[in-house]
């Protein structure tokens, strides 16, 4: 469950307010409980021993056993001589002695008995009781009140149910009320009070029970527990004896069930109140905590929140304060929140300016890149002598590698593979430096040795940074087909014929090495072979299993490459390297550069973005190159460039710098034709062959695939680095 | 291409060169443009190098027309290479040659 700090913090508030709660109330409940019971029997002692303590003093009437020997008298002997009460009533009534006819007999018996001025009468529920003193005695009543007044503290003691003194009447097992607590409390006697008088039924072994020696005894009737203790009057005798004279026994009521009761009301009163404390507590602490602690930790959310949000979303940021004033940790925290806010903004600032700065900088050397490319001849070059092709594949966005290709005169044509030690801008530099360095000195005409030897000694003047050239210069003689050229500290060139050929040579020192090098000059025959020259980038390219391309994968590559038409040569080098390493960053710039002289029977062409009109050219090419062979063997290969063409240019051409190249060459008496276009993958041999019976059949086209194969003696389809490629055999 | 059209009992059509993709459009434009009253129809193909599938679409299509309008499709004086094509495609079922 997911709960904000605000209900986490609430929540232990609460929790710990009310484990707290409880202990309390438990703590009280023991301690409470017994110390309550304590009071009870305390005040309970306090009572009796104020009652005792009033007994033993002198202000109480001196005749006392008189006075309850009175009353006894006249509650038992309360018969009446009917005719001295018939008597005293009709004197009394004399004047209305109708009075007498509807009168009760104890209100008979309440007036005769009242004529007696000693007696203190009272009625209720038809009988009489009356203390035998006169009220005139002061003393008495004195006395009274003060008995009365202890009883009452006793009564008001929670848990009693009753408090009394009484006479005890061991002859008839009787509890003669003397006086009582209620009139005290209620100032008048009603239905719960004991008339002097009144007596109680109790059992003989209740009233024949003896106080202890500390003057208490108890017992029980029902639940209740009677508590009495025995009063006596001490005093002295006319004979000066001393007197200790049982007056009466004073009661005090109690049931343990409603002392119980009473406590446990109060503890119910507490536990409400300490339940009412808590859920005041909790809240307290929740105001107290959201205003300490969840309003700081809200306002550093909502910042911190807010200051995510413009990163994420970009916008611009600036400092969020969460303004937490407090002086604790929160506030040290929005101080740090602060200063964390002022770093990101710096960096991020920072970061920007530097990305500015880095594409300024990757701008600048694009344009470097697009120089240095631009001042390259262009990568496919052909006239009626020489053919050439080159790429050049940058490790960086600026390279030291270059290749170049020029006519020297007529006759003689120059051709450079260079490779620069280093990398990037320097490089680069020193490239376009040799570069023209070597142009120029060629331009010269000077033997090819001497002009190695001023390069190199060119390239040397000045140069501390110590970068120095690996390069391919060869003078090509058009006519003779010849070739001599110097290889300094550069990788050898192959023949490719029918069989792959790495040229052999006298080796040489780099340029820029070594001053008043002697460079070695080598002559070799090109005649009607291909000259692949490249640079180390290519054949010391890795795969992720750190495998070179080497030697072998080049044979391999320019092996696989061969009946291929010129154009498709180094774009089936590039695409073996491009599997070959993978994914695998390329450390070397990659130069492949491939010449070729012309030779009679043999056709080259290349067309960007073609119509239909092409069909005649290639054709009408393919018959003049190839007009030694059989009539019908042109026508029908005639008809092959024209289905193909026709489908490439129908199908395929309107895709932007669409190309299509056609070669065609005779190799032992077999003519080879190739195409080779950038167009989606599609292999033109999955269309199936198309044979009518009658006029009415099916399509009126789609027979193209089904001539060409049926003219050609072999014919094969296949993808590759990016181009869709068809190769159809004929004999002659 | 050279192209000659003589009406008469037949409509005859000569060509010269090759029938291919850019040629075979001319070929079937300049019947097109002419009104066939007759009931049959000779392409002679004495002087024709060879014939590509466009070529064969430009026959099947006229072939069809006519058998449409009940008249009759020959092709005369084809060569082994004409003939080669016709047989391999069906061709030579499916239309007179003569």
């Amino acid at each position: 469950m997911r709960l904000n700090i605000r209900a986490k913090i609430i929540l232990i508030g609460a929790g710990l307010s009310t484990l707290l709660m409880l202990v309390a109330f438990l703590v009280s409940f023991l301690v409470y409980r017994e110390r309550a019971k304590d009071t009870f029997y305390k005040s309970l002692d306090t009572c009796a021993e104020e009652l005792n303590k009033f007994f033993y003093t002198d202000n109480i009437c001196a005749d006392v056993s008189d006075i309850y020997g009175y009353v006894i008298v006249q509650r038992y002997n309360n018969d009446p001589n009917n005719e001295q009460m018939d008597e005293y009533l009709a004197n009394r009534h004399k004047d209305d002695p109708s009075v007498l006819d509807n009168m009760p007999e104890y209100q008979k018996k309440y007036e005769y008995y009242s004529q007696d001025k000693y007696g203190q009468l009272y009625i209720r529920d038809g009988k009489i009781g009356g203390l035998g003193l006169s009220w005139e005695s002061a003393a008495w009543r004195s006395t009274y009140f003060q008995v009365s007044a202890q009883l009452t503290a006793a009564y008001a003691i929670k848990g009693v149910n009753y408090a009394f003194v009484a006479y005890r009447d061991a002859d008839r097992n009787r509890l003669v009320y003397l006086i009582d607590c209620t009139y005290r409390l209620n100032s008048t006697y009603d239905e719960n009070s004991r008339l002097t008088g009144d007596y109680v039924e109790v059992s003989e072994q209740n009233i024949s029970a003896k106080p202890n020696e500390n003057g208490y005894g108890d017992f029980e009737i029902g639940e209740q527990t009677y508590l009495f203790f025995d009063l006596y009057y001490d005093t002295v005798d006319n004979e000066d004896n001393k007197v200790h004279e049982y007056i009466g026994t004073a009661y005090i009521v109690y049931d343990e069930h409603s002392v119980q009761s009473e406590i446990n009301s109060f503890l119910y009163t507490e536990l409400i109140a300490l339940f009412a404390a808590t859920i005041v507590l909790v809240i307290a602490y929740a105001i107290i905590a959201y205003f300490v602690i969840v309003k700081n930790i809200t306002k550093l959310n909502e910042s911190t929140k807010s200051f995510t949000k413009r990163a994420l979303e970009g916008e611009k940021l600036e400092v969020i304060d969460p303004s937490v004033k407090s002086k604790d940790e929160l506030g040290v925290l929005s101080d740090s929140f602060v200063a964390l806010e002022q770093e990101i903004i710096r960096y991020t600032d920072k970061i920007a300016s530097d990305a500015q700065e880095k594409a300024n900088m990757n701008a600048e050397l694009n344009i470097a890149t697009q120089i240095q490319m631009e001042d390259l001849p262009a990568s496919s070059y052909a006239d009626d002598k020489v053919t050439i092709a080159a790429s050049i594949t940058p490790a960086k966005e600026v390279g030291g590698d270059f290749y170049d290709y020029f006519y020297i005169d007529d006759k003689h044509l120059a051709v450079i593979v260079a490779d620069v030690s280093g990398k990037g801008v320097p490089a680069a530099l020193f490239m376009m430096k040799a570069k023209e360095l070597i142009k120029t000195k060629l331009r010269e005409k000077k033997a090819l040795a001497d002009t190695m030897f001023e390069v190199n000694n060119t390239l040397l003047e000045g140069n501390k940074t110590g970068l120095f050239v690996t390069a391919f210069v060869g003078i090509i003689d058009i006519k003779t087909k010849a070739m001599q050229f110097v290889s300094a500290g550069h990788e050898r060139p192959y023949l490719v014929g029918d069989e792959i050929v790495r040229v052999e040579e006298d080796a040489n020192f780099v340029l820029g090495g070594i001053k008043n090098f002697k460079y070695a000059v080598n002559n070799i025959k090109i005649d009607d072979k291909r000259l692949f020259v490249f640079t180390d980038g290519l054949n010391e390219a890795i795969n992720n299993d750190n495998q070179e391309f080497d030697y072998a994968g080049i044979v391999r590559s320019l092996e696989s490459s061969k009946d291929l038409g010129f154009s498709g040569v180094l774009d089936a080098v590039k695409s073996d390297l491009k599997d070959f390493v993978g994914d695998k960053e390329a450390f070397d710039d990659v130069t492949l550069l491939l010449i070729e002289l012309a030779r009679p029977n043999e056709l080259n062409l290349t067309f960007t973005s073609p119509d239909l009109s092409v069909i005649e050219t290639v054709t009408d090419k393919f018959n003049e190159t190839f007009k030694h062979a059989p009539k019908e063997t042109l026508a029908k290969m005639d008809i092959v460039i024209d289905e193909m063409l026709n489908n490439y240019v129908s199908y395929e051409s309107n895709k932007q710098g669409y190309q299509i190249s056609v070669c065609a060459k005779e190799i032992d008496g077999v003519l080879s034709l190739v195409f080779i276009t950038n167009g989606d993958e599609f292999d033109t041999l999955s269309i199936k062959d198309k044979h009518i019976n009658d006029a009415t059949e099916g399509e009126i086209g789609g027979f193209g695939i089904t001539i060409t194969r049926s003219i050609a003696d072999d014919i094969k389809y296949e993808r590759k680095g990016g181009k869709n490629i068809l190769i159809v055999k004929k004999k002659i | 291409m050279e192209i000659k059209i003589e009406h008469g009992e037949a409509f005859k059509v000569s060509a010269k060169g090759r029938l291919d993709t850019v040629t075979s459009v001319d070929f079937d434009n300049a019947i097109k443009n002419e009104t066939i009253s007759e009931n049959l129809v000779i392409i002679d193909f004495a002087d024709i190098e060879y014939i590509s599938s466009a070529g064969l679409r430009v026959l099947l299509a006229l072939k069809r027309t006519l058998d449409e309008q009940g008249k009759e499709l020959e092709i005369h004086n084809i060569n082994a290479v004409v003939r080669e094509i016709f047989t391999v495609t069906g061709f030579i079922n499916a239309l007179t040659i003569k």
